[in-house]
C-alpha cells in the first residue's frame, strides 16, 4: 500500500495506527460504495402475486437493471406478509446469501431467491408444496429491498 | 421469523461522534452547523469499508486478516461462520468488511432521515486506488468518492447489554433486542457464538460466530418485524449473540416499484 491517504483513529488512539480495530475510518480500505445516481442502487420492489407459479418450477417474478456492466455485490431483503391462516407462515426474512427459504412444514415450502448477472438483478419464486392441494400464494405481497454496490466480486485484499 | 413477544431493548453503548475528523457539507449548507443528513461526507459516520473479497475453492478455513470477527457477506446459500482469525464453511466468494460483530455499540447519530443529493462532479472528495487515474469514470477505482454513500452502522448488540432472559427458559438464556427508529427497512444480521465445536454441523471450533438467519424453523433464528429484532442464547450450546443493524446511506432516496406477478 502506498504511503498516502486519510486515517481517523478512535478517541484515545494515536494516529497513525496499523490496527483496523483502532480506526473509525481509513482510506486504506475502499468504502462499500453505493452510487445514488443510478436509480436502482436503492430500490424497493413490491410484488403482488396474482397467480400461482407452476409447482416445483423456479419462476421469474421480475427483474431490473442494476446499471453496471459487471456483476456487482447486491444485498437483498425479502419481506413477505401478512400471515394468512392456512397458508405459509410469513414474516420478514432476509438473505445473507442469494436465497431464502420459507416453509410451513418440511415438505411444503416455497423459496424466494435472487440472482445477479452483468446486467440485471432477477427475482425468483418456487412453490415446492407436493400435496394434492398445494398452498396458494395468490394474494401474497412480497417486498424486495435491495442495495446494489459499486463493488464487484473480483478478488481483492487491502490489508 | 415473526416476533411473538416484545421484550425490552438492550441498554445502549453510545458512541459519541468526536469533534474531529473530516466533514464536507452539501452545497448551500454550512459545514459547521449542518446536520448529518446535510453532509456529503463525515469521517465519523460508521461507514462500511471493504477489507477483502476472497474466493475460496478448497472449503478449508482461511484467514481474513483481521484480529476480530468481522461482518462477512457470502455469495451462495451456505452461511460462513467467522472468528477472530478465520472464515469457515463451504466454498465461494465472501466480502469481508471492517466491522467487529462482537463489540456492543450504538451510533445514535446515524438515526437521521435520508435525504437526496444532486451530484456535482466539481464538489466533494475523491481518492483513487493506487495506480488508478483520478479521472477514472469507474467507481471501482476509488477508495472514497463523495458521489457515493455506504450502509451505515446503527448498532451492534450482544448479551453484554441484555435486559431480559427468555421466559420459562433457564436463567442464563439471555435475549437481545433492538428497536430501530428510522421507519423504513434496515438490514439486520444475526449471529450466535458457538459454545460447542462444529456448531450447526459446520466444521468450526468453539467460539465461532455463526449466522442466525431470519428464516428458519430451528434455532438459531433472528426474529424481526422490520422494526424490532430479537435473538437469544442457549448456554452452553451458544454463549453470546449479536445483532448487527445497518441502514441505507445518509443520502438515499426511495425508489419504489410495484409489480404484479
Amino acid at each position: 500500500m502506498s504511503d498516502y491517504g486519510l486515517q481517523v483513529t478512535k478517541s484515545g488512539v494515536s494516529a497513525p495506527s496499523s490496527n483496523p480495530a483502532d480506526l473509525i475510518m481509513t482510506t486504506k480500505f475502499p468504502f462499500a460504495n453505493i452510487d445514488p445516481t443510478l436509480s436502482n442502487s436503492f430500490r424497493t420492489t413490491n410484488i403482488s402475486i396474482s397467480r400461482d407459479p407452476v409447482i416445483g418450477v423456479t419462476t421469474l417474478l421480475t427483474y431490473f437493471a442494476h446499471g453496471y456492466t459487471y456483476i456487482p455485490k447486491v444485498w437483498g431483503l425479502w419481506t413477505v406478509g401478512p400471515y394468512v391462516a392456512g397458508t405459509f407462515p410469513f414474516g420478514i426474512v432476509n438473505v445473507q446469501s442469494y436465497n431464502t427459504y420459507l416453509s410451513n412444514t418440511t415438505a411444503a415450502n416455497f423459496q424466494l431467491s435472487y440472482t445477479v448477472d452483468a446486467t440485471n438483478v432477477s427475482l425468483y419464486i418456487v412453490n415446492n408444496d407436493p400435496s394434492a392441494t398445494p398452498f396458494t400464494l395468490v394474494g401474497v405481497n412480497i417486498q424486495f429491498t435491495s442495495l446494489v454496490f459499486v463493488t464487484d466480486l473480483q478478488a481483492q485484499n487491502y490489508l | 421469523m415473526p416476533l411473538t413477544t416484545i421484550y425490552t431493548d438492550n441498554t445502549s453503548t453510545p458512541v459519541i461522534a468526536g469533534d474531529y475528523g473530516l466533514k464536507i457539507a452539501k452545497a448551500g449548507f454550512d459545514v459547521l452547523t449542518a446536520s448529518d443528513s446535510d453532509l456529503l461526507f463525515n469521517s465519523s459516520w460508521p461507514s462500511l469499508q471493504i477489507v477483502a473479497v476472497i474466493t475460496d475453492t478448497t472449503g478449508s478455513p482461511f484467514a481474513h486478516g483481521l484480529t476480530f470477527p468481522p461482518l462477512v457477506m457470502a455469495t451462495g446459500p451456505v452461511p460462513r461462520p467467522v472468528d477472530s482469525t478465520y472464515i469457515y464453511g463451504g466454498t465461494g466468494t465472501v466480502v469481508v468488511y471492517n466491522l467487529d460483530i462482537s463489540v456492543d455499540v450504538d451510533y445514535s447519530y446515524t438515526t437521521k432521515t435520508s435525504s437526496s443529493n444532486t451530484y456535482d462532479p466539481d464538489y466533494g472528495i475523491k481518492m483513487v486506488k493506487d495506480g488508478e487515474s483520478i479521472d477514472s469514470t469507474d467507481l471501482r477505482d476509488y477508495l472514497v468518492h463523495s458521489r457515493c454513500g455506504t450502509p451505515l452502522v446503527l448498532a451492534v448488540k450482544n448479551t453484554s447489554t441484555s435486559t431480559y432472559t427468555v421466559p420459562t427458559a433457564p436463567a442464563d438464556y439471555k435475549g437481545i433486542q433492538y428497536t430501530q427508529k428510522l421507519g423504513y427497512p434496515v438490514f439486520v444480521f444475526g449471529y450466535v457464538k458457538a459454545g460447542v465445536a462444529n456448531f450447526g454441523s459446520i466444521t468450526s471450533p468453539i467460539g465461532t460466530w455463526h449466522v442466525s438467519p431470519l428464516a428458519g424453523q430451528s434455532y438459531p433464528v433472528t426474529a424481526t418485524n422490520g422494526t424490532i429484532s430479537q435473538l437469544f442464547i442457549t448456554p452452553p450450546t451458544t454463549t453470546d449473540a449479536s445483532l448487527v443493524i445497518l441502514r441505507t446511506p445518509m443520502f438515499a432516496t426511495t425508489n419504489t416499484v410495484n409489480v404484479v406477478f
